[in-house]
């Protein structure tokens, strides 16, 4: 629906395009191998983008990479891409500022993707269990925390249980005392992966409204009763208006986190942008379901791909209550009006 | 077609003009309570509009030979911005400065530019817009009032409603029928420049539920304007009318209209001990909005920059405005009610109570909600 003026999303729409059809989601979702599409997707070497030079990646900064994360909720990839791109980045960092890692990362930066467990880690047994852990059943590792333990834990070598609807990626995921042992990266005074998995979920929302929204209005327009589009009725109009300005919205307080030189966001635009994103996916799902009518709910039409996904992603890793929540009190903490914590914090200006 | 709406930030050459302007705001209106800034663009005082005039701040991006500062769009986004959030009573020289000045200077003579440009600029010509009429809201091509040509220039005739602040203002440019029948709708339509002391008009301004007059009617009876009261090209004021509309839609002031009652609700939030995650999140919500408002009305102003008419996208930012500025006062007014032990001051009730009786007229001005998104949907492609 949005156009974009940017090379890098132009080679990401295409690349996704041919790589990561609507069927190959539904093979991936029914249990498919996922090591095809990895190695389609890796094979542009864009799984280092955020990494620096010096660790043979290619430096670039958040709003860099930007389009790309969001063509990749356009074209909701089952896998864990985005994640993969700041945990690799995350690791890298975390390897090269504490000896203590050197023992698990001694072989380099791990292959396969990466998805963060932030949330909802438990320690019963000396075992680990990761609970609803999003992109849990396609995922090749999992960057967990729990307290002050952070963990780098391979898919498989878990128990997996599926924890969602059907179709869902997401899965409970334990392992044992002794690969919780060995995989171990060290102790964190500070939760590390609550910001990442948020902007990560925030952008890819963003990409999956706008399709979401492109496939709508495609829709208002061909469908006809009464003898004409569907469209021309102002019931239609004013609700897909409604939703336009809802993705409008997701798509900026998505490209606002990702405004940052280096490769990881600030902590309050994470925020931001998983509120404001999360809290637009009901509108939008339910009107984009509304115009669809009962083809919308069907398994064989592509919508689904694209709304069930946005329904998880909404409440994953916090939803718009839990982050709104930890803005509003870095609102209330400050002694700003407003405008000035919005200015100063959020757009990084300078206090007036 | 709608095309994406690219952050920017504020330029950091404005950072200087902020300071300059929150320095002299902060002085101006010190001591003034939250429910007068609640008023905002609603709220008049003409002394304080001819102290911006002396500081170069009414028409800011007009340019020097006509009295303007030749400043740019981010300049007047910053000042707007400033004025509307410390809710500064601009009603005065709000429309002269956003719409009329911009107006008569795309299509005005070079006379009415002369005469009218550097009036405004100085603070000493306040100006309204005559659109809606008693059978025409939503509907502007259907309005009724008349100006017909004679030797000497046009003999006007109707009445406008709803008119903003015109028993405070000295012209008015209205949409008139020049030439034809109702039934031809946006054909035939001109904009006039009427001066409100002729004899002939008469202003009368209507109380709102308020207990303010920030509207008025306006009728004509046979009063005579002159042959360079006619602004822009006869039978061209629909077209000339939708221009000006972009300039309206796309500002701040589509952000800020309840941002007295949020800085007055934060406020006391910090004095008395609510914790709770609700609270928080509520607060967290309408900030979040805020900003991602903010951006989206950044990225149309960016547009303006750029020599584009982004007349749709300022609808987009426009409808999205009011609706969060409406949900504002209802979240804050349904808080207040879950939380009847909290001690709310005498001001931030009547600050609600203000907002809460005039909110409603958020999503009628300039547009209604209606319109707007049957605008926006024929900017989608769907009409």
């Amino acid at each position: 629906m949005t156009l974009m003026q940017n090379d890098f999303y132009d080679s990401a729409e295409r690349l996704f395009g041919e790589v990561c059809t609507p069927a190959v989601i539904r093979q991936i979702e029914g249990g498919g191998d996922t090591a095809h599409l990895w190695s389609e997707l890796s094979s542009v070497g864009f799984a280092d983008a955020l990494l620096p030079e010096s660790a043979t990646g290619a430096a670039l900064s958040l709003t860099e990479v930007w389009p790309m994360l969001f063509s990749m909720g356009r074209h909701a990839l089952p896998l864990p891409y985005a994640q993969t791109l700041l945990g690799r980045a995350w690791l890298q960092q975390a390897n090269a500022t504490t000896c203590a890692h050197a023992k698990v990362l001694a072989q380099g930066l791990p292959e396969g993707t990466i998805t963060f467990a932030p949330f909802r880690v438990l320690t019963e047994r000396a075992g680990v269990q990761a609970i609803g852990v999003s992109f849990g059943r396609t995922a090749t590792w999992v960057l967990a925390q729990s307290d002050t333990s952070v963990w780098l834990l391979p898919t498989s070598q878990a128990q997996s249980v599926a924890s969602g609807g059907n179709g869902s990626l997401d899965a409970d995921l334990s392992w044992s005392p002794e690969v919780a042992q060995a995989s171990l990266l060290g102790r964190f005074e500070q939760p590390q992966f609550r910001e990442l998995l948020a902007l990560s979920l925030a952008v890819l929302i963003a990409g999956a409204a706008d399709r979401v929204f492109e496939m709508t209005l495609g829709w208002a327009n061909q469908r006809e009763q009464f003898g004409k589009p569907i469209g021309r009725f102002q019931a239609l109009q004013q609700q897909i208006s409604e939703v336009a300005e809802q993705v409008f919205g997701a798509r900026m307080a998505a490209e606002m986190a990702c405004r940052s030189a280096a490769w990881q966001p600030a902590p309050a635009l994470a925020a931001l942008a998983k509120a404001q994103t999360s809290q637009a996916v009901g509108r939008i799902v339910a009107v984009a379901h509304a115009v669809h009518g009962a083809i919308g709910v069907t398994q064989e039409f592509d919508l689904q791909l694209y709304t069930r996904r946005l329904n998880e992603w909404a409440r994953a890793g916090g939803g718009a209550g839990y982050w709104s929540g930890v803005l509003g009190q870095q609102v209330l903490n400050s002694k700003s009006s407003a405008l000035d914590f919005v200015r100063t914090e959020l757009f990084a200006e300078p206090a007036a | 077609m709608l095309t994406a709406l690219e952050f920017n930030q504020v330029p950091d050459q404005e950072a200087a003009f902020r300071s300059e302007v929150r320095h002299f705001l902060n002085e101006a209106l010190v001591g003034v309570p939250s429910h007068a800034k609640a008023r905002s663009w609603m709220g008049t005082s003409d002394d304080f509009s001819k102290k911006l005039a002396k500081k170069g701040w009414l028409g800011l991006t007009i340019p020097k030979e006509y009295g303007g500062s030749g400043k740019g769009f981010f300049s007047r986004f910053v000042l707007s911005e400033e004025l509307l959030a410390s809710g500064a009573p601009v009603a005065s020289h709000w429309i002269a400065d956003r719409q009329s000045g911009p107006l008569l200077l795309r299509y005005g003579t070079e006379a009415q530019r002369q005469f009218y440009i550097p009036r405004i600029c100085r603070g000493e010509a306040f100006f309204c817009i005559g659109m809606s009429e008693p059978s025409s809201g939503s509907d502007l091509a259907s309005i009724r009032s008349r100006a017909q040509r004679t030797e000497a220039g046009w003999l006007l005739n109707g009445s406008k409603i709803w008119t903003t602040n015109a028993h405070g203002c000295d012209y008015m440019i209205a949409l008139v029928r020049t030439s034809g029948e109702t039934s031809d709708r946006q054909k035939g339509l001109s904009q006039v420049i009427i001066d409100l002391s002729l004899p002939g008009v008469i202003v009368r301004p209507i109380t709102d539920l308020a207990g303010d007059a920030h509207f008025s009617e306006v009728f004509f009876d046979n009063v005579k304007l002159g042959a360079d009261a006619l602004v822009g090209t006869e039978g061209q004021g629909w077209d000339q009318v939708n221009a000006e509309l972009a300039f309206e839609r796309s500002g701040p002031e589509r952000i800020y209209s309840s941002i007295a009652l949020l800085d007055c609700w934060m406020d006391a939030l910090r004095t008395q001990p609510i914790h709770d995650t609700e609270t928080a999140a509520l607060v967290g919500a309408m900030v979040a909005e805020m900003a991602t408002l903010r951006a989206l009305s950044l990225a149309v102003t960016q547009k303006l920059v750029d020599g584009e008419s982004p007349a749709i996208d300022a609808s987009v930012v426009k409808d999205f405005g009011t609706d969060f500025e409406q949900r504002l006062i209802a979240n804050i007014a349904s808080w207040l009610g879950a939380h009847p032990e909290f001690l709310a001051s005498s001001d931030l009730l009547q600050t609600l109570g203000y907002l809460e009786q005039m909110g409603a007229t958020f999503s009628l001005r300039g547009g209604t909600r209606e319109i707007l998104r049957g605008i926006i949907a024929r900017g989608l492609g769907l009409r």
